[in-house]
């Protein structure tokens, strides 16, 4: 028990200072990652002094930037687990060990998310609140209640596969099936589920039209499904550019495959919406009037939900087209893709909701300078994580950091 | 040492730098973010009403000389109504002290307050805006304006219904109520007309209002007031730019 | 050599001993220790912070959780609290609702002129932040014929009210029986009370704006800053769920003037309107004005289709 502990503990303790090891581009680009992390930690310093009036949200658009980069990051973190699905249900055993990639990505995603909801809240220091028995939860009537529990065990969930799983492989044993394979069925259902609780908070919501269509949560994993996969496709490129491990080519051809389906469903989801909006003509599509067309003299989404637009469908062009099978033009989608949706989901999704407000005022929004290196800040700390955990991983994965040469390094 | 090697120093140098001079823009950079112009208070409201009713002004021990009709008006001639060249009956100009005097200026002008001028007599001279004081106007078409509707000819101090009830000066409620029997109905169930005090009856008493505290039985629609400002926009720096300022 | 070697060996001599050479050490040393000065610079802004929260106020249980002493105990701290900050002494009471009482509003759409009296009787009352603004009210002047809220404007400004051609609207919480925002609030900081106001428990909301996102009738506002009260307009008759002094960072709303109509009394909207179409009243009580109201005016209300149920009734007499 004490000797398993001590190893433990070794084995922790090795993983943390090889982070701080690597060669000048390693240097450079963690370096940079740290000072754009460091300028959001000043700017949420003054937020927490001055208090949200920093930001540009206002009683009549109450959630911003930080809601909708959460927005997109639950569904980088729900889609992460897609690249489990082609190893574990189609037993493609090749690919196994991307699947410790594609959940370090959802832990990195998962901390990128609890960041973006601590930094819109007005009093962080009552986080305790909404710890159950602690404080005082309203589950299961509230939505937010449902993603309070469902992103945490999500993490735990992933934190202790890729534990495991790391662990193992670092002491050279076979990891026991039982004690990670059901928990590996339980993410794949669990992502889906992260993503649609967060769908559920705006679709909950009978007072604001343009969020209360069942539509919206199919297009949330459809959107992050294709997303998702494209960060992973990018992720894997790096790895194989920067580090010795090998990605080989039919692991980036698998994920694009998900894409393509996922973004010619997006597409599909997304000209039925258009339909019920625009068809309808009744009062309540005033909102998706105001992001499409703009409404009563302010246009100001209008630039960016159609350059959105305009990716998504290039994005979806070039998945579909055998051009995407050679690396250049697959990365070309994949960017198309990630920004197209981080756009149409994020401020394209949140912002809209409230305007016009539910008494028809116009107001817009716009983040300030303060907000955005606030979100830059989290966004940094994210690639942060991510960085940190590839390189802690790859080199257990490949042998290169293990209990057999403890005493060498 | 190869490249990689010297590139390695060279770059942990930088970000010591790099740390430095971002200590340096948090501890004396200063954020230059437009500043709102201020707010300005809006006065406080107080629940007044636009006019003092003649049973107001009784009860509160104002100066009622001006409903003491006969210090001017001889018993026996009941004075003439008189009309301008439209045939609009106008109230005399000697009464436009009484009319003035029983106008709650404040409520209405809670945000300009207003100053009153007078005449070289002493009189209050009406304001030009309000010059329509002295037109009686009630009911639809100004189809209720001859004076004797109301008031007892022989008695100029009392009022009169239509079927000969005599009532006084500060009983006017009952007078509207002979013609105005719904909305009289209404404000015995407290629904028309402001009530002030205890929701609770048990826990304390209210303040009614009586009908001529809102309306000038000689032009009963009740006046326009001076709206209180608007709301101003968390954000008003950035809203100056929009096209439709707060 | 083409790429990083994570883990592997670096390409110059190393010591013997393992460890990395002493300039290099210090090289990371020296680039660690501005790391964590730049950290300590960019936590700067926190020194202005001032009298955040105390630890009795972050320790505190949910209102409905609290005994009469810990209650007693927290209405002490919290006059203390507006007395050190503000300079004036307040009573802080925590008034429980009166039995066999249910509250309801009704607001008399014809003789409502849009003076908004009752905006800033309620922002004296209540003890709202002058900068930032906070209005529990907002009066929507409405063109005849339509309850298209669209169609409203909330920044009429005329040298006279009423307009001809339109109505006005004041619009506030609506108390609803079926309140979303109730619903949605992660950590019941709001929740209704038996006699039907909807309240807020400012030292429990957590400030995530999710309630501002459900309510219907855009009833509830969040302090995006400190508050900024005018000393000499403090009203110093406060309650715990409704008017004392909120803080940076929670929400709050309309709550049918707590401090007054649990004491009997009308709200202090009510009271100010100059035309009398604002009504309040026990609606268990038949004899009361707001029963008169419902069973004789035909009313209507905001946005039925949501079911909210709300307690805030229009009506137009004319």
């Amino acid at each position: 028990m004490i000797r398993g502990t001590k190893n433990y503990l070794v084995f922790l303790w090795r993983c943390g200072r090889i982070a701080f090891v690597g060669n000048w581009l390693y240097y450079a680009w963690m370096g940079l990652l740290t000072m754009v992390c460091l300028a959001g930690l000043n700017a949420y310093a003054r937020q927490f002094t001055g208090g949200l009036v920093t930001t540009g949200m206002s009683d009549q658009v109450s959630w911003g930037v930080y809601i909708a980069n959460f927005t997109f990051i639950v569904g980088v973190a729900a889609a992460a687990v897609m690249v489990v699905v082609p190893v574990y249900i189609y037993r493609n055993k090749d690919l196994h060990d991307l699947v410790i990639f594609g959940e370090l990505l959802a832990v990195a995603a998962i901390i990128m998310c609890l960041a973006f909801v601590t930094v819109d809240l007005g009093r962080p220091e009552r986080f305790w609140h909404l710890i159950p028995g602690l404080g005082k939860f309203n589950f299961p009537r509230s939505m937010l209640s449902w993603d309070v529990i469902v992103l945490n065990i999500y993490l735990l969930l992933n934190v202790h596969i890729c534990g495991y799983i790391l662990y193992c492989r670092y002491r050279g044993r076979m990891p026991a099936k039982w004690f990670y394979i059901p928990f590996v069925f339980v993410g794949i259902v669990w992502a889906v589920s992260i993503h649609t609780v967060t769908a559920f908070l705006f679709v909950g919501l009978g007072g604001r039209h343009f969020w209360n269509d069942a539509i919206i949560g199919p297009r949330f994993i459809a959107s992050a499904f294709a997303a998702g996969p494209s960060i992973i496709i990018l992720a894997l490129q790096v790895i194989r550019r920067f580090s010795t491990y090998a990605i080989p080519d039919r692991a980036l051809l698998v994920l694009r495959s998900i894409v393509q389906i996922a973004m010619l469903v997006n597409l599909f989801l997304l000209a039925n919406e258009l339909f019920n909006e625009f068809y309808t003509e009744n009062l309540s599509v005033a909102s998706a009037r105001y992001l499409f067309f703009g409404l009563h003299g302010h246009h100001a989404l209008v630039p960016w939900i159609w350059t959105a637009l305009t990716l998504d469908v290039a994005a979806t062009a070039l998945f579909v087209l055998p051009l995407s099978r050679s690396v250049q033009w697959l990365d070309v989608a994949c960017l198309c893709a990630i920004i197209g949706i981080w756009i149409e989901k994020g401020m394209g999704l949140v912002i809209p909701g409230f305007v016009p407000t539910p008494l028809g005022e116009m107001v817009e929004y716009r983040p300030t300078m303060n907000e955005t290196l606030i979100c830059l800040g989290i966004w940094a700390l994210g690639f942060l994580c991510y960085t940190i955990f590839l390189r802690m991983s790859i080199p257990i994965l490949q042998g290169t950091l293990s209990k057999a040469n403890e005493g060498a390094v | 040492m190869s490249d990689e090697d010297k590139k390695t120093p060279f770059v942990l140098a930088l970000l010591t730098l790099a740390f430095l001079g971002l200590a340096a823009a948090f501890t004396w950079g200063r954020s230059s973010a437009p500043v709102a112009p201020p707010i300005p208070a809006p006065p406080v409201p107080k629940p007044t009403t636009v006019r003092i009713s003649a049973g107001q002004l009784m009860k509160s021990g104002g100066d009622t000389s001006g409903l003491a009709c006969y210090t001017c008006h001889d018993q026996a001639n009941p004075p003439e109504v008189k009309y301008d060249a439209e045939h609009r009956v106008i109230l005399p100009k000697e009464h436009s002290d009484l009319i003035a005097s029983m106008k709650n200026c404040d409520t209405c002008h809670l945000t300009k307050p207003v100053k009153l001028e007078y005449a070289g007599d002493g009189s209050v001279i009406i304001p030009k805006a309000h010059e329509d004081w002295l037109i009686v106007s009630h009911g639809r078409n100004d189809r209720n304006v001859n004076c004797y509707n109301c008031h007892n000819p022989q008695q100029l101090d009392q009022l009169v219904t239509r079927d000969g009830t005599k009532l006084r000066l500060d009983q006017a409620t009952l007078l509207c109520a002979s013609c105005h029997g719904t909305t009289y109905r209404d404000w015995q169930a407290g629904v028309h007309g402001r009530t002030n005090g205890f929701w609770d009856r048990k826990l304390g008493g209210i303040t009614r209002q009586e009908c001529t505290s809102c309306h000038d039985p000689h032009h009963p629609t009740f006046p326009q007031l001076i709206p209180l400002p608007g709301p101003h926009r968390l954000h008003r720096e950035a809203a100056a730019e929009t096209t439709n300022p707060p | 050599m083409t790429g990083p070697t994570p883990g592997g060996e670096p390409s110059h001599p190393k010591p013997a001993n393992g460890d990395m050479s002493r300039r290099s050490f210090l090289r990371a040393s020296a680039a660690f220790a501005t790391g964590v000065a730049a950290v300590a610079a960019g936590l700067a802004p926190l020194r202005k912070l001032g009298d955040y929260c105390s630890v009795d106020e972050f320790l505190q249980k949910h209102y409905k959780e609290l005994t009469p002493d810990e209650m007693a105990r927290v209405l002490a701290r919290i006059e203390r609290e507006v007395e050190r900050q503000y300079g004036i002494r307040p009573h802080v009471r925590d008034y429980k609702p009166m039995n066999g009482v249910e509250f309801v509003y009704a607001l008399n759409l014809t003789r409502c002129v849009g003076c908004r009296r009752c905006v800033h009787a309620c922002v004296a009352e209540n003890n709202q932040s002058r900068d930032p603004e906070i209005q529990y009210i907002r009066v929507l002047k409405m063109p005849n014929g339509t309850l298209d809220l669209e169609k409203g404007d909330h920044n009429y400004a005329p040298a006279a009210v009423p307009e001809k051609g339109f109505f006005y609207m004041p619009v506030q919480c609506h108390h609803c029986k079926n309140p979303p925002c109730v619903k949605v609030c992660p950590v019941k900081a709001t929740w209704q009370e038996p006699d039907g106001i909807t309240v807020i428990d400012y030292n429990w909301c957590i400030g995530c704006r999710y309630c501002e996102a459900a309510c219907p009738y855009w009833a509830r506002r969040f302090n995006f800053a400190q508050p900024s009260i005018p000393r000499e307009e403090i009203n110093p008759n406060m309650s715990y769920l409704g008017n004392r002094p909120r803080y940076r960072g929670v929400m709050e709303k309309c709550h049918f003037c707590i401090q007054r109509t649990r004491a009997g009394r009308y709200p202090a909207c009510l009271e100010v309107c100059p035309t009398g179409s604002r009504k309040f009243g026990n609606i268990l009580d038949p004899d009361s004005e707001v029963s008169f109201i419902l069973q004789n005016k035909r009313v209507f209300v905001l946005k039925e289709d949501l079911l909210t149920l709300p307690r805030f009734f229009y009506y137009f007499d004319i």
